[in-house]
């Protein structure tokens, strides 16, 4: 079942016969019968026009697909944008396109969805992306705020061995450039990463990047 | 239009050897260096701050993130490819999580690593279609009191 909600019929019209599938197609025009039809029908794919009147995109959208979990959403838009892309698909879409996407490419999408991937076009995956490092990022500078304070109980050797994992050094680095074996510069680092309370190199590598200079002396 | 600067990492010469053969070949392409050890790659892309850096992932999964971390802070306009070996989609979000714009398997024809640096120079990225429901879902779990991103 595929569930097309526009309040334009000439719109509906147009993907449902563009669809072409064997599939039953039900068509809706306003937000309060989607929404009935989400919870009733519960369609494999939703082809949703953002012009829907009350949808208020995204906040609006992202209730609308929260009716049920099985909905796979393509929003249809008149003005493709990144920004609204990227809104939509965090809003819970799993497509992005434009309203007058021809036939073919419409049941392509359609395809692409019910397979659970994403239909939208590459520069957004790109922004996605950016955006997931950036969070990413913003994680692992809110932890380093909170041990700040603890670098200052690392031993000389232990500050020597963080500064050289920021610097990127493996522990086979870090041993031939020590003088020590890859077995002791573990155990300092499992103290290093006890007394700073990191998970893994990765933390404290940024850890020491973000709170530049860390020196010896100190 | 100046050539897109590339510095190739890997700790494996025969790794590096088929991109800087097809990287040398392209007229629109300058290798401006090559590295090998996490430390000696840090330190290079710091220093040549090249517009992309290919970078193999001869290293275990934590000490490549330590250096796309690095990389991102020491040179932030510098696009990163990874360059990896039957790669399972979560090594290759997590990669992307840390800051790889692109992944390339090793398998690759070398006329796909031209058109990767080309794409990811040119702010797009290089991965599997199908990662981008799993890009998505990381962002969404990253996030889960704020769906919408406000």
């Amino acid at each position: 079942m595929i569930l097309i909600a526009s309040p334009t019929p000439a719109l509906r019209t147009r993907w449902r016969q563009g669809l072409h599938t064997a599939a039953a197609i039900h068509e809706v025009g306003d937000r309060p019968t989607l929404e009935r039809s989400l919870s009733v029908l519960k369609p494999a794919v939703l082809l949703i026009d953002l012009e829907l009147p009350d949808l208020n995109p995204p906040e609006g959208l992202h209730a609308v697909l929260q009716v049920n979990a099985v909905t796979k959403a393509i929003v249809m838009t008149g003005a493709a944008t990144e920004p609204e892309g990227v809104a939509v698909l965090k809003a819970g879409a799993r497509g992005y396109c434009h309203r007058d996407l021809d036939a073919t490419l419409l049941r392509k999408a359609v395809d692409v969805v019910q397979k659970g991937e994403i239909w939208a076009g590459r520069t957004l995956t790109s922004q996605l992306l950016e955006e997931l490092t950036a969070r990413v990022e913003e994680r692992d500078r809110e932890l380093a705020g909170r041990v700040t304070a603890r670098l200052q109980r690392l031993t000389r050797r232990e500050r020597e061995i963080a500064l050289l994992v920021g610097g990127g050094a493996s522990n086979k680095e870090i041993g031939n450039k020590l003088g020590v074996t890859e077995r002791t510069v573990k155990a300092h680092l499992t103290a290093i990463f006890r007394k700073l309370g990191v998970s893994d190199r990765l933390r404290l590598a940024l850890l020491v990047n973000d709170h530049e200079p860390l020196t010896l002396s100190s | 239009m100046r050539p897109i600067t590339v510095l190739v990492a890997d700790r494996r010469p025969a790794v590096r050897a088929p991109s800087l053969h097809r990287l040398r070949h392209d007229p629109g392409l300058r290798v401006v260096g090559e590295a090998r050890t996490g430390g000696e790659i840090v330190a290079v892309t710091a220093a040549l701050k090249p517009r992309v850096l290919l970078l193999g992932d001869s290293v275990r999964s934590a000490d490549l993130h330590v250096m796309l971390g690095l990389v991102r802070r020491k040179s932030g306009r510098t696009r990163v490819i990874v360059v990896g070996h039957a790669s399972a989609p979560h090594t290759l979000v997590d990669a992307a999580a840390h800051g790889a714009h692109g992944w390339l398997e090793a398998t690759d024809s070398p006329a796909l690593v031209s058109r990767a640096v080309r794409a990811v120079d040119s702010g797009e990225a290089w991965l599997p279609r199908h990662l981008a429901s799993d890009i998505l879902a990381r962002l969404q779990a990253l996030a889960p009191r704020d769906p919408v991103g406000r």
